[in-house]
């Protein structure tokens, strides 16, 4: 058996393996919330407050931006999560005005089955804020004063420069023309902020780094941002299939004000309290998950990461070679062909991953198999490059040899081309192994689990020890994969093969 | 499907009937018509590019004639009965053309065991070949860069007449190996055509080589034949001032 076969066989048996391992359980209600820690806080009193009506609640915790989760909520990937109204308005339902209403909201979201629930008590809107000496020097006070300032250093949240109700409006309302502006990460902002790095932030109005860090929030005297409440969006069908939720959604209206959740925010990213114990502690309830030995607790998460993170890379994988290997093979000697394999290939290679995966939701849903999807579009090119070039490269007397033997030319090429191609095969196999083993961090963008599930937290929650505890497996998973390619390249027969 | 060993396959014969091969502008074959019959052996000489190599991959339908015919047994080669021709002829080139990643033996049951032989068929035939080759058998199970370079060559030899087909190719078999292999090797060689029996065409540059071997002579020049007949009538009626001087820049060692 050659090594070619042998890698194939051994990534099939893996997949069989976790396939089997992660099975769906029995859950009524899906709980989604957004990549940031008021939403899982509100998302996690729902999942609380449900459990409390009897249902069997699973929370997919931080699953990404707006668009992602309102994919999901439209895909019934999952039935209910925290959204704010002036989002709906600006972003997702374009043709409403700005200010309208809840009732018309609820019409209108009615005509594409989604309810909406009464507000939860408390506005978190869009703000600029900046450090209290710069509101000093530069004599800021309201949003309009910084027009005079264009030299102070922007770094706005991603989400925050594409959305309609976010800087393109802004920028045109104050007339604003910053001579810096910089995408950042929100939580990141606020160190960078803090470190001097930039200067004008924007921030969420119920964000506990503004009092912590002696923020000063411009007062937006043009009111140019819509009103922002919290309300949880659900889908009728789910709410009349379980009636429970609606209940449980109800029990939550006008139940958080501005400061309890500016206070449950520090809690949890100030104080690096635990989501689930604050929400369930302002509900008044027990913690509902028991927290087990830390240790154990530990290699438990990391080897539950280890599947799920081993299943995405292993089946996108498993299917990059299934369709890479015989895409090479085929366009081999057919120069047309391969070019256009190739280009198309290239293509998605520099399709970003966050774009990738908000294309493929409204096909795939949210969780594992938009990522598997996306990274075995990542995984073609290396495969079907590397393929082409190892064929090509076979000695053309050994492939004359091959024919004047009289052999047909299916063995032809499983017993003498591909096995003398196995080194480049094996080079590029390799290649896309590693590259996803990095790129499947992103899937926890979309709830497919992995390692990217800590670092987001950690990220989120500016917690080094959880960024490390997805950051250290990841690179050595990395590590680990390439080793086992060059095992597999050293093997006899392979190192044989590669001296023609 | 054949699944028992052959033995004394009955030979055939091959012809070119004005056949072109370009590539490009340049004729590497230029409108050639020869005859071989079953059972010859045959030597192809000439200096390099004069387009001998090209007439055997055209035979094996390596290549395709631009114009003209090649005839097998009669019958003219075609994409169809291509493969069924392969099979019908052994094949070995300057390099031996093994692969390096089978053993001498995987290397030569490729051809047998695609045809179904049996194992112990498989294993007859080799050590029959061993024997004809003059290999030892323990060599049959190294792989091709542990062999030497006379080693090597047996072992293609070995593969080309695995299914005993009625004819040989020999692509300058013998061109990279040094003079007292070779010079060992060539008197094998031509024991082994006397005892097989088969149509054998040599190709080769020397000329000295080519006599050894084969009673009939084809000089090539630049994709045409310029001479076509024994040792004596290319010394004696030398068809043109280049065969006189083919012959003489043979060089013999001087006196002491």
């Amino acid at each position: 058996m050659n090594s070619l076969r042998l890698l194939l066989v051994v990534i099939g048996l893996a997949c069989c393996g976790l396939a089997g391992a992660t099975t769906p359980s029995a859950t009524a209600i899906v709980v989604g919330s957004k990549n940031f820690t008021e939403s899982v806080l509100l998302a996690e009193m729902l999942r609380i407050e449900a459990q409390r009506q009897g249902l069997a609640v699973e929370h997919r915790r931080a699953l990404g931006g707006t668009a992602i989760l309102w994919q999901a909520l439209q895909r019934r990937q999952i039935d209910v999560y925290p959204e704010y109204s002036g989002t709906l308005m600006q972003e997702l339902l374009h043709d409403l005005p700005p200010h309208t209403d809840l009732d018309t909201l609820r019409q209108r979201l009615a005509t594409i089955g989604i309810g909406i629930s009464a507000p939860l008590g408390f506005e978190d809107g869009y703000a600029l804020a900046v450090r209290a000496d710069t509101t000093e020097r530069a004599q800021l006070r309201t949003l309009s004063d910084l027009h005079a300032h264009p030299e102070l250093r922007y770094g706005l949240s991603n989400e925050f420069i594409d959305r309609a109700d976010g800087w393109p409006g802004l920028r045109a309302a104050y007339a604003l023309a910053p001579e810096q502006l910089q995408g950042l990460d929100h939580d990141l902002a606020y160190r960078a902020l803090q470190d001097g790095a930039v200067d004008v932030v924007d921030v969420y109005t119920t964000d506990a780094e503004i009092a912590a860090g002696n923020l000063r929030v411009l007062e937006d005297d043009r009111a140019y941002f819509p009103r922002y409440d919290a309300v949880l969006l659900y889908r009728l069908d789910s709410a009349a299939r379980v009636p429970a939720l609606v209940t449980s959604i109800a029990n939550l209206a006008q139940r958080i004000s501005a400061d309890a959740m500016r206070r449950l925010n520090g809690a949890v990213k100030l104080q690096h309290r635990d989501e689930s114990e604050v929400a369930a502690e302002y509900l008044g309830q027990a913690a509902t998950t028991a927290a087990p030995s830390k240790t154990v607790a530990l290699l438990a998460r990391v080897w539950q990461r280890t599947l799920e993170h081993l299943s995405l890379v292993g089946i996108s994988l498993a299917l990059a070679l299934a369709i890479g290997l015989p895409l090479g093979i085929f366009a081999a000697g057919r120069p047309a062909f391969s070019h256009a394999a190739l280009a198309v290939t290239s293509m998605l290679q520099t399709v970003p991953a966050l774009a990738m995966l908000v294309f493929l939701i409204p096909l795939l849903g949210i969780g594992a198999k938009p990522a598997i999807a996306a990274l075995f579009f990542y995984s073609l090119l290396p495969i079907v490059r590397n393929t082409i070039a190892g064929l090509a490269g076979v000695d053309a007397s050994l492939r004359d040899s091959a024919r004047a033997l009289g052999l047909p030319a299916h063995i032809r090429l499983l017993r003498i081309e591909l096995p003398l191609a196995q080194h480049a095969i094996l080079a590029g196999i390799s290649t896309a192994a590693v590259i996803n083993v990095g790129t499947a961090t992103l899937g926890a963008l979309i709830g497919a689990g992995g390692y990217g599930q800590p670092i987001l937290t950690g990220v989120r929650l500016g917690n080094l020890g959880l960024i490390l505890e997805g950051a250290i497996p990841a690179a050595v998973l990395a590590l680990a994969v390439q080793a086992l390619f060059q095992v597999i390249g050293r093997m006899p027969r392979t190192r044989r093969a590669s001296r023609t | 499907m054949t699944s028992r060993v052959p033995s004394g396959a009955t030979p055939v014969g091959f012809a070119f009937a004005r056949v072109t091969r370009r590539y490009g502008a340049t004729p590497a074959v230029d409108d050639i018509t020869l005859e071989f019959g079953a059972a010859s052996v045959s030597a192809l000489v000439g200096s390099s590019g004069s387009g001998k190599s090209t007439l055997l991959r055209l035979l094996l339908g390596l290549e395709w004639p631009d114009q003209g015919r090649v005839l097998f047994g009669g019958s003219a080669v075609t994409a169809d009965n291509v493969a069924r021709i392969r099979r019908a002829c052994g094949y070995v080139i300057q390099t031996g053309g093994l692969f390096p990643h089978l053993s001498a033996a995987a290397n030569l049951a490729l051809l047998p065991r695609h045809l179904r032989w049996t194992r112990a068929q498989i294993d007859a035939r080799m050590h029959e070949l061993a024997a004809l080759v003059n290999l030892d058998a323990p060599m049959l199970a190294r792989y091709p860069d542990e062999l030497s370079g006379g080693q090597r060559q047996r072992v293609a030899l070995m593969r080309a007449l695995m299914t005993d087909p009625p004819v040989l190719l020999l692509d300058e078999p013998l061109a990279a190996l040094d003079p007292i292999i070779r010079h060992q090797l060539q008197d094998e060689l031509l024991k082994i055509f006397a005892a097989i029996g088969k149509t054998v065409i040599v190709v080769t540059h020397d000329l000295a080589e080519a006599a050894f071997l084969a009673p009939r002579l084809i000089l090539m020049r630049s994709g045409r034949i310029v001479q076509d007949g024994s040792l004596q009538q290319l010394r004696e009626q030398p068809a043109d001032d280049f065969v006189s001087r083919f012959i003489a820049a043979q060089r013999v060692l001087p006196s002491a």
